[in-house]
């Protein structure tokens, strides 16, 4: 155990930054749950990463672009969540099928780019993975200001975000700007996944948007609760998912993932039993 | 009689594709309006309208000058119930365009939400998952938060869809209530005939692509509801109470003849021809 409490101590600016993560992607993918969007969270972070690999492709002559390749992830993240904040871009195609089309477009890009770049694989693997314990202090101070900004507008505007997922219908109704809302709200989530992949890679970003949520739904009754249990499980899940892929010299992205599903598989299993009692 | 809601000339529909053409009519204070039609005959796009949702392709939809507060009650399925929220936390968000951008109901209009509540008899009902609520109490609390706002004029879509007959009268009586004990102007839009046309007084028949409104007793009739589906359709009136019925057959027959009643004398239930 004071093995474990001094490996996290040593790598201390990786684990803040994992629970910074933890924290903002598990508050947000409630809501991202709630409103089925879990496939444009897929299909944003992968987007996201079209960006990194784009930013590394470009930095081969640009090399400033390399050095900035969150600005180019947003930019191309923004993009995708201009198009996905449209509620009906076709009659004739489903909505889920735009999200498809984007997921695999940026999924064959990201190859298509990385194959360019010299040592492409480690570049994928890193992506894939993250790097989130090599982050410096300056990674760490980006980190705070964008997930405050996020959680600070997510907090003001608290009722107009709940009123636009809950009834669209009748918040419009009531004088609510209902595209302009949701517009913000995807603003927001693709500049929270846009930021997390930078650090903490493809799959502990879409992890952290997932499963704390759905470990939060499965036990609440008010949106409180739900918000506080995904984020207090999604942070547990981070402490011993780090402390088990520093002492294992793992990745920490698998661990990670493992701890919130077994969380999650613990909390569904005993409300089955408490059910049937 | 203060017109709350006017449409002049209004034509309606989505991109250049016509649904509803030239409605002139108005929704008055102390109404009780039905708006009935076919599936797909323009209801919904009309509701829209009066919602202020879409806008009109041409003429002109005009609001009292005096303030329309509107309180609306959407489909009990369109609400979606995956939400962790209790029936206090949706009552409440019928406050919420009173609270200014950043404010959060306050201990006041946490009262307000109770007794709307109170109102239509579910306020043990409060701290409840709003999922666990059977379709009645579900139906009642969004009527809950329309009239958390102190509507003048409530819009119902659909109130009794899905709804056993027992629902269905306790919720049309909680409406005829608010109707006529509170004074509140009532819009209701529904395909379910033999609710709407004993409880409206007024009636606004969509088919065709076309309005026709007028008193219950002159709309409701053999003819016009043949004509409006297609189909032989009979309205007579039990103990007072006017039933639609469906029969087979041409429409294009003078009246519904191979409709029959059954199980019903005319001396036992009071069985007669109703309509115009």
């Amino acid at each position: 155990m004071q093995d474990l409490i001094e490996a996290l101590r040593q790598n201390i600016m990786g684990v803040e930054a994992g629970l910074l993560v933890a924290a903002i992607c598990s508050y947000i993918g409630v809501y991202v749950v709630l409103k089925r969007i879990v496939f444009v969270g897929a299909s944003l972070a992968q987007i996201s990463s079209a960006g990194v690999a784009l930013a590394f492709l470009l930095g081969l002559d640009y090399p400033f672009v390399a050095d900035h390749p969150l600005v180019v992830s947003s930019v191309v993240t923004l993009v995708g969540v201009l198009i996905y904040s449209q509620q009906t871009l076709s009659r004739k195609i489903p909505q889920e099928s735009v999200i498809g089309l984007g997921y695999l477009i940026a999924s064959a890009l990201s190859l298509m780019f990385i194959a360019r770049i010299p040592k492409g694989e480690e570049e994928v693997k890193e992506l894939l993975q993250g790097s989130i314990v090599l982050v410096q202090a300056r990674d760490l101070e980006i980190m705070v200001v964008v997930f405050l900004l996020v959680a600070i507008v997510h907090g003001l505007f608290y009722k107009q975000f709940l009123f636009v997922s809950f009834d669209r219908e009748t918040a419009a109704t009531q004088g609510y700007q209902v595209r302009l809302w949701e517009l913000l709200f995807y603003l927001l989530l693709g500049v929270t996944i846009s930021t997390a992949i930078q650090y903490a890679g493809l799959l502990s970003t879409f992890a952290y948007m997932v499963i704390p949520a759905v470990t939060g739904l499965l036990v609440a009754h008010k949106m409180r609760t739900a918000f506080v249990v995904a984020i207090v499980s999604a942070l547990l899940s981070t402490f011993i998912g780090f402390a088990w892929a520093i002492n294992s010299d793992l990745p920490t992205s698998p661990p990670t993932i493992g701890v919130a599903t077994i969380i999650m598989a613990v909390i569904w299993i005993s409300r089955r039993f408490v059910k049937e009692a | 009689m203060e017109k709350l809601i006017t449409f002049e000339g209004v034509d309606l529909g989505y991109g250049r594709q016509p649904v509803l053409k030239s409605i002139n009519f108005d929704v008055e204070r102390g109404d009780f309006l039905g708006i009935v039609g076919p599936n797909g005959a323009g209801k919904t796009t009309l509701l829209k309208a009066i919602l202020g949702l879409i806008r009109p392709m041409s003429g002109r939809v005009r609001r009292s000058e005096d303030g329309v507060r509107l309180g609306y009650v959407p489909q009990r399925d369109s609400v979606d119930s995956l939400f962790p929220l209790t029936v206090l936390d949706i009552v409440l968000m019928g406050r919420y365009s009173t609270l200014g951008p950043i404010g959060l109901p306050s201990s006041g209009d946490r009262k307000l939400a109770i007794n709307a509540l109170d109102h239509v008899a579910i306020a043990d009902l409060a701290s409840r998952p709003y999922p666990s609520l059977s379709g009645g109490q579900k139906q009642r609390a969004l009527i809950a938060r329309a009239l958390v706002g102190e509507p003048n004029l409530l819009i119902l879509d659909e109130p009794t869809n899905g709804m056993d007959l027992v629902s269905e009268k306790a919720i049309m009586d909680l409406v005829r209530h608010l109707h006529e004990n509170d004074g509140i102007t009532v819009l209701m839009v529904s395909h379910l005939l033999n609710t709407v046309v004993n409880y409206a007084h007024r009636i606004a028949i969509v088919g065709d692509g076309i309005l026709r409104e007028g008193d219950t007793a002159t709309m409701v009739s053999d003819s016009s509801l043949s004509t409006l589906y297609g189909i032989p359709v009979l309205v007579v009136a039990v103990d007072g109470r006017l039933v639609v019925l469906p029969g087979e057959g041409d429409p294009g027959l003078a009246g519904p003849t191979t409709v029959t009643v059954t199980g019903l004398a005319p001396g036992d239930g009071g069985l007669q021809k109703g309509g115009s």
